[in-house]
C-alpha cells in the first residue's frame, strides 16, 4: 500500500456510544471497502473505548485515533493517566486531547480574557504531551478551528514557537499537528500553495483576489508554519475534512461529490508528504444528531450519498501511476563530499545513467533510486519511505565496491 | 452567578440602600473574574470614594485611564478622589484632563503648559488640521507629563498626517511605557499585521481584549464591525460571595432578586447610564413605582448629575451623605463590619433554630455555626513576593507564574464559601486594595505582620484568613529562624508557623499554611499551581445524576468493605513498633516496610507500589539528601549495616506512583534550603506529583515504643485527621493543636521535643489538598478558625543554666538511665551526656527559647521540678556522619518520665 493510500480514513460518530461487537462487525466491512487505515474515534476523559472495538480495529490495520474534546484546563495528566496508559496498552498510538483551543467557547470566558492564552494552554498540554511520550504514545496538537477566534496561523505559530523557547525539543520532534480541513464549500485548490502564494492574506483579513487558509488546502498553511517555526515539516493528522453538505442543503449530493475531487488530492503529489491522515466527515450519525446532515452513511448498508462514487475514484486513484520525473538517482549519504563517493558514484552512473545527489525528496521523484551508503549512513527508514511513494530502491555498500 | 447587567443593578441598589459595603464587596467578586472591566474598575472606584478610600480610588482611576485616556468620567473622579486624599495637584490635572477632552474649557493658566499644547492639538485634530495638532502633541510631550493622552493624540494626529511610521514609532514609544492602554497595542497589532508578524500581531490583538474585555476602547477606535471581535468576549459572568442584604433586596424590588434575576426588570443603573457603556445591554428605563423604582430613579438622577457636574461627581461624593456604617441585622452579621453578635443571651427558640443548623452543617460536611469559631468567610491566600520572584526568574517567567497563581486564586473562588486573594506583600498594586503599604520581603517577621494587617483588612469585608499558600521557598518568602528549644546540634528552627497565626503565639496555629518550596524552576511551580486550580475547579463542579449514584455505591461500598485508600509505611526497623502504632491509622501494620531488611537496592514490592499515602519514619541527616534506617541489634542480628540507605531522591520515580500525601518524621526532612528535586527528597516528592508532603525542616524527635511523643504522635493525629475529610492542611494545624492538648494532659506542659515538633514541622504543598477523592460536589470538611486564641500553653524550658555534673545524678539514677538506653538504643549507653534542670517561667537569659520569646507561662510554682538528659552521640558511617540525640525526662527521685529520640 502506498504512503497516500495509508492517508485515508474515517471520522466515526461524532458520539461515543457506537463502541459495540456489533458496531465493530457492522462497520469494519465498510471501512476495508475503502480501504481505510485510520478511524478518529471520539471519546470522554471519563470512560475509554472498549478494548474489544479498539483491538478490533487495530487487528484490521486500521489504526485508532482517539479524541477526547474538553474544556481547555478541565483535564489535567494526573486525570489521564489511567486512562492514557490503558490506550498505549491496547496499541494505540494517536490520542488527542482537547478540541479547538483557539475558540473562545473551549475555554472559561474570564480566562480567555486573559494576556498569554497560547502561553496558558502551552501549561495546561505540555504536561500532558509529557505523559504521552512517557508512555509511549504521539504528542498531538488539537485541531484549531480553521480562522477561529483566535486565528489559527497565528495561533499555532505561536504555539510551536513557544514549545521552542521553552526548550521543548524532544517533544517537537514528536509532535503531530492535528487540524480540519473541510472544503467550506470553496474550490478545491482554495489556498493551494500556502503563506507563500497568497502574502497578502493577514488573520481576520483575506482580501479581494486574495485566498486563505480555510479550504481543503489547509495542510499546506500548516505544514508551512511548522517548518518556518521548527526547521522541517510536522506530521498531519486531519481529524475532519472534505466536502460537508451543508445542513438543510437542496442538493447535498453536489457538495458531497466534491469528495471525488478531495480523494483525486490526496493521492496527488500536491497533497503534502507530512500529511498522514486524512479522516472524512463523517463516517455515520444518528438521524437526529446535529450532524447527521454530514454522515455519509445512515447504516453500514444504507448510503446518504453517492459514496460508491468515491469509493472508485478512490481505487482508481491508488491504481493511477505517479509520474515521475527523473529515471534514475543516486542517493548519496549526507556530509562533506568524499571524493571517493564522488568517484563510487561515478562507476555507478558509468553503469546506470542518471542524477547523483543527498536529497531524499529529489530521490522520491525518480523511478529507480540506488542507495550508496551503508544503512548506518542512510538508514532502512529512508529505503523503506521510497518504496512508499513507489519508487524501486537497491542499495550499494560502498565497502562492497573498490574504485578502479 | 450573575451577569453584568444584573451587577450594574445591583451597585445601584446597593448605593441606594446606604450598602456602599455591599457594593464594594460585590464589585471585588466581579473583578476577581474579570480583573480589568475598567467600567467596574469605575464603580469601584466611586464606591470608594464613597467610603472614604481616596487614596484607593486614586490609584484605580490612574490605572482605568493608562487603559483608557480617553475616559472622560475617570478623570472627573480622579479629580474628586485626589482632592479627598490631599492631592490637589493632582486634582486639578485630572479635571482639566476631562475638561480639555470635553472641548468644554480652555486650560487655566495656572496649569501646566503641556494641557495647553494638548487642548489645540485636539481643537486642531478636530478642525481637520493634523499637522498642527501633531506639532502641539509633540510640544506636550516635550513637557514629559505623566498620563498618556497626549501621546495618543500625537499618534492619531500623525497617522492623520499620512505619517504612518511615525504614528507605528510614537505607539511603540507609549507602549512601553503605558503597556496596558489599548490604543497603543492595537496600532502596534495592525502594524505588526502589515509587517507579517501574524503570530506576535494577533497575540497583541489578544491582549487589548485582555485589557479592554468589554471592548469599550476596542470598538470606539475601531467600529462596531471591526474584524478582530472575536477575540473579544460577549459573555460576562461571574459568582457572588455573600447574599444580598435585605436593604438592597428591599430597594431590589419586594426582596424578589434572590429568586427572579433583577435583569428581568430592564433597568439602567447609575452605572451604566453615566459611563457611556459600550457592548452591554444598557437599555432604557421604564421606571416602576416600587422601592426598586425609587432605586432607580436615585440612580437616573446620579445619572444625569454626572453630564451636568463638570466633576463628574457621583451625588453621594458631592454631598449626600451614605450616613454612618449601617448596624447589620443579626442574621447577617457573619458579613458585616460589626458582627453585633456580642454575648447577649438568645432566646430558646433560637437556641433551637442553631442547634439545627448546627446539626444540618454536620451532615453538610461544613464547618458548625458555633460561638467558639470564627463566622467569616475563609479568604485563601496565596502569598509571594513579587520583587523576588521577579529577581529569580526574571519578568516573562514571573508573568507565567504570576497567571497560575491567578488561575489558583479564581478556580479557589468557585468553591463555595471561600474568597482567594494573590497576596504581594511587597507590591503596592497587590495591597492598595487592603489599604496597606509594601514591605521589605526578606523580613519574615514583616511579611507575618503585613498578613496580620491582611486579616484585619479582610475583617472588614467580612472575611478572613482561611488558609495561606506560600509560592517560594526561603530566598522569596523566608522561613521564621525561630530559637532552637532543645539543646541539640540545631542553632535555631526554620518554621512557617508564625505565618499562620494572628499574633506571637506561633504554638498554636489559627490557620493552615502550606509552602511551594520550589525556587529554582518556574515549571514546576507553574505545573503544580495548575493542577492545583484544576483540582478546586473540579471539586466544585456540580455533579450528575449518574454521578451521584456511582458516589453513593462506591461510598457504601467502602464502608461495607472498610476499603482504604492505599497505603505505604517504612519505617527504621528499630522503631517499628512506634511506627506500627502511627501506620496503623492509614494501612494495616504488619504491611509496613522496615529497613533492614529493606534497602535502596532490595526495596520490597510494598514499598514501590504506587500509593496516595505515604507514612516515613526513617533517619535523616543534615548533608545529605538520603533517608536511612537503623539496624535492631535484637532483631536484625545478621545485618551487617547499622544505618542502610533507605531511600534517595532517584527511588521516587514519577507516572503516577507518587504518594499523594507523604508525612516523614526523618531529621531534615523537609530541609529544602539551596537543594533541588534531585538532592532533596521532599522537593523529588513535589516534582513527582505528590500533592502535599509534611516534614521537619530540623531535627525531630519521636519514641522508640508507645505511647507516642513528637514526631510519632502528631504523624498519628495527622493521619487521624486526614481521615476525617480535613484538607491536609487543617489536618497538620488540628493535629499541633491536639498534640498540645495531649502534651499538657499527660505532663502538664510543653517541654522541648514537643514545642520544637510543633514549630519544626512544615507542610509543602496546598494547605487544602483533599487527601481522598470526595464525591464531586460533597464540600470538604471547612477549616474552622477559632474565635479566641489559646491563654493557657504552658511551656518548660530545660536551656540555659549550666549543666549538671553526672556525678551529682543518684548513681542508680544514672544506672537506670544507662540500662534503659541500651535496651532501647544500644551504643547510646556511652554517649556524652548533658543534665538540665526544666525551668519555671523561663526570663532567657543566656539563651533564646520560645518560653521566653513568647512571654508564655511557665511551669506552675507547684509542679514538681523535673531534669532533662540529653545524650548525643556521633556515628560515623562511611562518608556520613549520624549525629543521634536521645532526651530523657526524669522526676525527683530519678524515675524516667520520658524518652525521645532524634529521627
Amino acid at each position: 500500500m502506498s504512503l497516500s493510500s495509508r492517508r485515508l480514513g474515517f471520522h466515526y460518530f461524532p458520539d461515543d456510544r457506537h463502541y459495540g461487537a456489533t458496531d465493530l462487525a457492522a462497520w469494519l466491512p465498510v471501512l476495508k471497502d475503502f480501504s481505510a487505515s485510520w478511524l478518529v474515534v471520539r471519546a470522554s476523559a471519563s470512560r475509554s473505548v472498549p478494548e474489544t472495538f479498539l483491538r478490533g480495529l487495530l487487528d484490521e490495520g486500521i489504526q485508532p485515533v482517539i479524541h477526547l474534546p474538553a474544556q481547555i484546563g478541565r483535564l489535567s495528566s494526573t486525570e489521564l493517566e489511567p486512562l492514557l496508559s490503558a490506550y498505549a496498552a491496547w496499541g494505540v498510538h494517536h490520542v488527542v486531547v482537547f478540541d479547538r483551543p483557539n475558540l473562545r467557547s473551549t475555554w472559561d470566558a474570564s480566562e480567555w480574557s486573559r494576556v498569554g492564552l497560547v502561553e496558558r494552554f502551552l501549561d495546561r498540554i505540555v504536561p500532558l504531551w509529557s505523559l504521552q511520550i512517557d508512555l509511549g504514545l504521539t504528542p498531538s496538537m488539537p485541531p484549531l478551528e480553521p480562522g477561529g477566534d483566535y486565528w489559527d496561523t497565528a495561533f499555532l505559530e505561536a504555539a510551536l514557537k513557544g514549545l521552542a523557547r521553552r526548550g521543548q525539543e524532544t517533544m517537537l520532534d514528536k509532535l503531530s499537528l492535528c487540524c480540519y480541513a473541510w472544503t467550506f464549500g470553496r474550490a478545491l485548490d482554495w489556498g493551494a500553495g500556502g503563506p507563500a502564494a497568497w502574502p497578502e492574506s493577514h488573520p481576520y483579513h483575506t482580501p479581494e483576489g486574495s485566498q486563505d487558509q480555510r479550504g481543503l488546502r489547509l495542510p499546506e498553511w500548516y505544514a508551512s508554519i511548522g517548518e518556518a517555526a521548527c526547521g522541517r515539516a510536522l506530521p498531519l493528522l486531519v481529524i475532519g475534512g472534505g466536502a460537508v453538505p451543508p445542513p438543510g442543503s437542496e442538493e447535498p449530493s453536489v457538495a458531497f461529490e466534491q469528495n471525488a475531487g478531495v480523494a483525486r488530492w490526496l493521492f496527488s503529489d500536491e497533497a503534502p508528504e507530512s500529511l498522514k491522515v486524512f479522516a472524512f466527515f463523517l463516517l455515520s450519525a444518528g438521524a437526529t444528531d446535529p450532524e447527521a446532515h454530514a454522515a455519509w452513511f445512515a447504516a453500514p448498508d444504507t448510503p446518504n450519498h453517492n459514496t460508491d462514487l468515491i469509493r472508485r475514484t478512490l481505487v482508481a486513484s491508488s491504481k493511477r501511476p505517479r509520474a515521475k520525473s527523473l529515471g534514475h538517482y543516486i542517493l548519496l549519504p549526507p556530509g562533506p563530499p568524499d571524493p571517493r563517493m564522488w568517484g563510487l558514484a561515478a562507476k555507478v552512473v558509468a553503469r546506470n545513467p542518471g542524477a547523483v545527489g543527498f536529497s531524499k525528496e529529489e530521490a522520491r521523484h525518480a523511478g529507480r533510486v540506488t542507495v550508496l551508503a551503508p544503512p548506518q549512513a542512510i538508514g532502512n527508514d529512508v529505503t523503506a519511505e521510497l518504496h512508499e511513494a513507489g519508487v524501486q530502491v537497491e542499495r550499494i555498500d560502498p565497502a562492497d565496491l573498490e574504485l578502479d | 452567578m450573575i451577569d453584568r447587567d444584573t451587577l450594574f443593578h445591583i451597585f445601584g441598589a446597593a448605593r441606594a440602600s446606604g450598602r456602599p459595603d455591599f457594593a464594594r464587596s460585590l464589585a471585588a467578586d466581579w473583578l476577581a473574574r474579570w480583573p480589568h472591566d475598567l467600567e467596574v474598575q469605575f464603580v469601584m472606584a466611586q464606591v470608594e470614594v464613597d467610603q472614604g478610600d481616596a487614596k484607593s480610588a486614586a490609584r484605580r482611576l490612574r490605572q482605568v485611564i493608562a487603559t483608557d485616556p480617553e475616559y472622560v468620567e475617570a478623570y472627573d473622579l480622579l479629580g474628586t478622589a485626589a482632592r479627598a486624599s490631599g492631592d490637589p495637584l493632582r486634582a486639578s490635572l485630572a479635571e482639566a484632563c476631562g475638561r480639555v477632552l470635553r472641548k468644554v474649557d480652555t486650560p487655566d493658566a495656572e496649569g501646566p503648559a503641556w494641557l495647553a499644547h494638548l487642548a489645540t492639538a485636539l481643537a486642531s485634530l478636530g478642525s481637520g488640521d493634523p499637522q498642527r495638532a501633531a506639532r502641539e502633541a509633540q510640544d506636550a510631550l516635550l513637557l514629559d507629563p505623566d498620563v498618556p493622552l497626549p501621546s495618543l493624540v500625537l499618534m492619531r494626529a500623525l497617522e492623520a498626517s499620512g505619517e504612518h511610521l511615525a504614528a507605528v514609532a510614537t505607539a511603540r514609544a507609549a507602549h512601553d511605557r503605558w503597556p496596558e492602554c489599548v490604543a497603543f497595542t492595537l496600532s502596534l497589532a495592525e502594524d505588526l499585521i502589515d509587517r507579517n508578524e501574524h503570530a506576535r500581531a494577533v497575540e497583541y490583538l489578544h491582549r487589548a481584549a485582555a485589557n479592554d474585555p468589554t471592548g469599550r476602547v476596542a470598538l470606539r477606535l475601531l467600529g462596531s464591525d471591526h474584524p478582530y471581535r472575536s477575540l473579544w468576549s460577549d459573555s460576562f459572568q461571574a459568582d457572588v460571595s455573600r447574599p444580598i442584604p435585605a436593604e438592597v433586596a428591599a430597594v431590589l424590588g419586594d426582596n424578589r432578586l434572590a429568586g427572579a434575576s433583577p435583569a428581568a426588570h430592564d433597568v439602567p443603573t447609575a452605572a451604566t447610564a453615566g459611563m457611556a457603556t459600550v457592548g452591554t445591554a444598557g437599555s432604557s428605563p421604564p421606571v416602576a413605582e416600587t422601592a426598586f423604582g425609587a432605586a432607580v430613579a436615585f440612580a437616573g438622577s446620579s445619572a444625569a448629575e454626572d453630564e451636568v457636574s463638570p466633576a463628574g461627581m457621583p451625588p453621594d461624593a458631592a454631598g449626600i451623605d451614605d450616613g454612618p456604617e449601617p448596624r447589620p441585622e443579626p442574621w447577617e452579621s457573619f458579613r458585616g463590619p460589626d458582627s453585633g453578635d456580642g454575648k447577649g443571651g438568645e432566646s430558646p427558640e433560637l437556641e433551637k433554630v442553631r442547634a439545627d443548623f448546627n446539626r444540618m452543617a454536620a451532615r453538610l460536611r461544613v464547618a458548625e455555626a458555633s460561638a467558639d469559631f470564627e463566622r467569616r468567610q475563609p479568604a485563601y491566600i496565596v502569598l509571594s513576593s513579587r520583587t523576588r520572584l521577579l529577581q529569580r526568574f526574571g519578568p516573562d517567567r514571573f508573568d507565567r507564574l504570576d497567571e497560575a497563581m491567578a488561575d489558583l486564586v479564581e478556580a479557589v473562588q468557585t468553591r463555595p464559601g471561600w474568597s482567594a486573594y494573590a497576596f504581594f506583600p511587597d507590591d503596592p498594586a497587590s495591597l492598595k486594595s487592603f489599604g496597606l503599604t509594601p514591605i521589605d520581603p526578606g523580613n519574615a517577621w514583616q511579611v507575618k505582620l503585613r498578613l496580620n494587617d491582611l486579616d484585619r483588612a479582610l475583617a472588614k469585608r467580612g472575611e478572613m484568613i482561611g488558609a495561606v499558600l506560600i509560592i517560594g521557598g526561603n530566598r522569596v518568602v523566608p522561613f521564621h529562624t525561630l530559637p532552637n528549644p532543645t539543646d541539640d546540634d540545631d542553632q535555631a528552627v526554620a518554621s512557617d508557623n508564625p505565618y499562620s497565626t494572628s499574633d506571637e503565639n506561633y504554638l498554636a496555629p489559627e490557620w493552615p499554611v502550606g509552602r511551594l518550596p520550589v525556587e529554582d524552576d518556574v515549571d514546576p511551580l507553574v505545573k503544580i499551581l495548575r493542577e492545583a486550580a484544576v483540582q478546586h475547579a473540579w471539586s466544585s463542579r456540580p455533579m450528575g445524576l449518574l454521578e451521584r449514584f456511582r458516589t453513593w455505591l462506591r461510598g457504601g461500598m467502602g464502608r461495607l468493605f472498610g476499603s482504604r485508600p492505599r497505603s505505604l509505611g517504612y519505617s527504621a526497623s528499630i522503631w517499628r513498633k512506634a511506627s506500627m502504632a502511627v501506620f496503623r491509622a492509614i494501612g494495616d501494620p504488619q504491611s509496613m516496610v522496615t529497613s533492614p531488611p529493606a534497602t535502596v537496592g532490595s526495596l520490597p514490592a510494598e514499598a514501590v507500589r504506587p500509593s496516595t499515602l505515604s507514612y516515613y519514619n526513617l533517619h535523616g541527616i543534615e548533608d545529605g539528601p538520603e533517608w536511612f534506617g537503623h539496624r535492631d541489634p535484637l532483631r536484625d542480628t545478621d545485618v551487617d549495616t547499622e544505618f542502610p540507605v533507605a531511600l534517595r531522591p532517584q527511588d521516587i520515580v514519577n507516572g503516577g506512583r507518587a504518594p499523594k500525601i507523604v508525612f516523614s518524621e526523618a531529621c531534615y526532612g523537609a530541609h529544602v534550603e539551596d537543594r533541588t528535586a534531585d538532592d532533596a527528597i521532599a522537593l523529588k516528592f513535589l516534582a513527582s506529583g505528590s500533592q502535599a508532603v509534611v516534614g521537619s525542616t530540623e531535627i525531630s524527635y519521636g519514641s522508640v515504643t508507645p505511647p507516642l511523643i513528637g514526631a510519632d504522635l502528631l504523624g498519628r493525629y495527622f493521619w487521624d485527621q486526614l481521615n476525617l475529610g480535613l484538607p491536609v492542611g487543617e489536618a497538620l494545624r488540628r493535629a499541633k493543636l491536639s498534640l498540645v492538648a495531649e502534651m499538657h494532659r499527660r505532663q502538664g506542659f510543653l517541654d522541648g521535643e514537643d514545642q520544637k515538633t510543633l514549630i519544626s514541622f512544615v507542610l509543602y504543598g496546598d494547605p487544602l489538598y483533599i487527601a481522598f477523592p470526595l464525591p464531586r460536589g460533597t464540600t470538604a470538611k471547612a477549616p474552622a478558625r477559632p474565635a479566641g486564641r489559646p491563654k493557657d500553653i504552658k511551656v518548660a524550658c530545660a536551656l540555659g543554666s549550666p549543666s549538671i555534673p553526672v556525678a551529682e545524678l543518684q548513681p542508680e539514677t544514672y544506672d537506670r538511665v544507662k540500662s534503659i538506653v541500651a535496651q532501647y538504643l544500644p551504643g547510646l549507653e556511652n554517649a556524652s551526656a548533658q543534665i538540665h534542670a526544666q525551668h519555671c517561667g523561663c526570663d532567657g537569659q543566656g539563651h533564646a527559647c520560645p518560653c521566653s520569646q513568647l512571654g508564655l507561662k511557665g511551669l506552675p510554682a507547684e509542679t514538681e521540678q523535673t531534669m532533662v538528659v540529653t545524650l548525643s552521640k556521633q556515628i560515623p558511617d562511611g562518608g556520613r556522619r549520624h549525629v543521634h540525640f536521645a532526651r530523657l525526662t526524669l522526676d525527683s527521685t530519678g524515675k524516667v518520665l520520658k524518652l525521645a529520640v532524634s529521627r
